[in-house]
């Protein structure tokens, strides 16, 4: 097979058996690779009503078929598995340098079953792989862990593992990749540490076989070129600010989400921007594999009480740890997004649930000696973000109850309404009330409140590909459907969407991936039409939510908390503003072809080809 | 008249003495477009402009008062 690998490794932990099985060129096809091969392999393979830390859930490692081939951004690698966050499927995305060893070492797809008796590893030595004790890396946090696996296998391998907080069950662990880069979202460490499986090691130096290699690199060539051409004046301000450059952006337009969105402005922004990041502590900017963006940020506190080195943050660390917790010391909370990588947490999940907790404690809700910090817990307390981040990735504490998320969190303090989720999963960095689009894609996208299945602040709020009104709803179902599918693409494929939604999709509002198109038939020789990858983006969203209907969501989960919905914004530009959810809701079901419980109807699922799955 | 302008990201280089935030006096009748022109912003590729909050188009014209931000379309996340 050209651009595919044509074979998947299948790792049974129970039994400790390893196998290779070849991919299956139709199903690869009709899915892309990534997270539509992903979701085919579970709704075949496991009951999505089981609990997800038993060894009867299954994982999905996936790249896409532009991994690693030298496509701008072919970097990433799906983890897809149910969440014990949400208890919805989940597909959490990563970059930096395993994917594309994972594609080097000849394999389209990793699938773990079962749960192993003792801790192991998984070495990936090209097309060999075994299991082999991982007793004297249990309790390792993800640097240590990262060393010392290159020790005992090659100098240049490539390693993806957990941290403390996926051995201890936190609910929102993450697996971290190349030390700081992060499958965060819904708990995948949880899965991964439930079933004993450390980490995986991989050494892969094999090219991928191209199906019109002068022609891919002709296109390559021309993209690049593009993409240069666009930025006339001064470098991508992704590269020169990182992603927190969207802090001004969302701030001016009043949608920054500030004291467990209480407010959609937050006087601190400008000392916690990407601007001062840049200023402050950035090194360098770094590059996944194959990126010309290079948003990464390598970052350095050289003195204070937060001395440290890592990488971080991102817009979403600082709104989460930041604005969300009335918090402007960015070298705190810049320490708070080293711990989380280090101990393998969500920064996402860790600081919207300590907002959450800050709420409770100032409604006297929350127990001054429950916190133990021997003082009450205060929206703005850095020194308790970097405190708790800590209690929590351990497991100690009161690090315990955050653990748990935002969700669990207010329902046990009798306030569930004050945890800004949806399906149970935390919000991203946008305030819906004053972005109608981002309400209905976090309250549809199959993960639950994630900006990344269908991120419409970029149409809304950041002119990208083009500028439309982040106030009107009526226009939304629609736009929401098509952007969910276009990204389900860009997933798919193995690429990136901070490159992707400017420079690899049509002109249309629907961005359709015509430039994914291209790239994918040179890879691969597939031959697809526009269409025919449309419908591809479309299957596997709907595949996602069949998964979804079959652990028993519907409609009643496709909701956002009373404040988003019935509480206005108290002050800036989004001022008295709601988020209409129900006006959109039934619209985005009819453009879906889905019945008004949120179920894919037989003809819907009959034209996607999922009638039988 | 005046309003008071902020200039983000690579767009502070055209702020009179490189801050990114400085009030501007105008003619009534200014248009945005004519902002950005006076201020050196060349129109391609099309900006973000935000009149109080909100976006604007480039034959509004601003009042006193007014706080319009400008940035190039970003990526972000």
């Amino acid at each position: 097979m050209f651009g595919w690998r044509d074979k998947i490794l299948r790792v049974n932990l129970t039994s400790g058996t390893i196998t290779s099985e070849p991919l299956d060129p139709a199903l690869a096809r009709a899915y892309i690779g990534g997270r539509g091969l992903g979701i085919a392999h579970l709704l075949r393979e496991m009951d999505p009503a089981c609990d997800p830390l038993s060894p009867q859930n299954l994982m999905v490692l996936a790249v896409g078929p532009l991994t690693g081939t030298g496509a701008p951004t072919g970097a990433r690698y799906m983890v897809m598995t149910k969440s014990p966050l949400t208890g919805a499927v989940t597909c959490s995305n990563s970059g930096g340098q395993f994917p594309a060893a994972l594609k080097k070492a000849g394999w389209e797809a990793l699938i773990i079953e079962g749960r192993s008796p003792q801790p192991v590893y998984l070495w990936i030595n090209g097309g060999q792989a075994e299991l082999r004790p991982a007793s004297h890396l249990w309790g390792l946090d993800t640097h240590r862990c990262d060393d010392a696996l290159r020790a005992e296998t090659h100098a240049k391998a490539r390693t993806a593992c957990i941290g403390p907080a996926g051995e201890r069950g936190v609910l929102f662990a993450s697996i971290m990749n190349d030390r700081d880069r992060a499958a965060g979202r819904s708990g995948v460490g949880a899965v991964m540490g439930s079933k004993n499986l450390k980490a995986i090691a991989v050494r892969g130096d094999e090219p991928v076989a191209l199906h019109d290699p002068a022609g891919f690199k002709g296109l390559v060539k021309a993209i690049l070129e593009r993409f240069q051409a666009s930025y006339p004046d001064a470098p991508p301000p992704l590269r020169t600010y990182g992603t927190a450059v969207t802090v001004a952006a969302t701030q001016n337009y009043g949608v920054f989400p500030t004291r467990n969105f209480q407010q959609g402005t937050f006087e601190g922004w400008e000392q916690i921007s990407g601007e001062a990041l840049t200023q402050k502590y950035l090194r360098a900017p770094k590059a996944c594999f194959a990126c010309p963006i290079a948003c990464g940020r390598a970052t350095e506190i050289k003195d204070g009480p937060y001395q440290g080195r890592g990488e971080g943050p991102e817009y979403e660390t600082v709104y989460a740890m930041g604005s969300d917790c009335g918090i402007s010391d960015l070298a705190a909370l810049t320490k708070a997004n080293y711990l989380c990588n280090e101990l393998g947490l969500d920064t996402i999940t860790m600081g919207s649930t300590l907002a959450c907790a800050m709420e409770l404690s100032e409604l006297g809700l929350l127990p001054q000696d429950e916190v133990g910090l021997g003082r009450p817990l205060r929206f703005g307390d850095a020194a308790a973000l970097v405190e708790l981040t800590r209690l929590t990735g351990l497991g100690q504490g009161f690090g315990q109850v955050l653990g748990l998320g935002s969700k669990r969190l207010a329902e046990r303090y009798g306030r569930p309404e004050l945890a800004m989720v949806a399906k149970g999963q935390e919000f991203a960095g946008y305030d819906p009330r004053g972005e109608q689009g981002m309400g209905l894609a976090y309250a549809t996208s199959p993960i639950g409140a994630s900006h990344m299945r269908g991120d419409p602040a970029y149409i809304e709020l950041l002119g990208v590909p083009m500028l439309i009104d982040p106030h009107s709803w009526q226009d939304k179902p629609q736009l929401v459907k098509d952007w969910q599918d276009s990204f389900a693409v860009i997933d798919a494929a193995g690429l990136c969407v901070f490159f992707s939604v400017r420079n690899l999709v049509d002109k249309s509002r629907a961005i359709r991936p015509q430039g994914i198109m291209e790239l994918l038939n040179a890879a691969t020789g597939a031959g697809y039409t526009l269409e025919e990858l449309c419908l591809a983006g479309e299957r596997i969203f709907n595949a996602e939510r069949l998964f979804l209907n079959r652990a028993g969501l519907d409609r009643r989960h496709d909701s956002l908390p009373p404040r988003i919905t019935h509480e206005p914004l108290p002050h800036g530009p989004a001022r008295g503003r709601v988020c209409h959810l129900d006006e959109m809701l039934a619209p985005y079901y009819q453009a879906r072809g889905w019945d008004q419980e949120g179920r894919p109807g037989p003809a819907k699922l009959a034209q996607l080809g999922l009638g039988g799955v | 008249m005046r309003i008071q302008v902020r200039l983000l990201f690579n767009l502070k280089d055209h702020a009179p003495g490189g801050q990114g935030q400085f009030p501007l006096d105008l003619p009534p009748g200014t248009t945005l477009g004519q902002v950005l022109a006076r201020l050196g912003i060349p129109p391609e590729p099309a900006k973000v402009l935000l009149l109080n909050g909100m976006q604007a188009s480039l034959d509004q014209a601003p009042r006193e008062g007014d706080d319009l931000v400008v940035f190039p379309p970003v990526e972000g996340g």
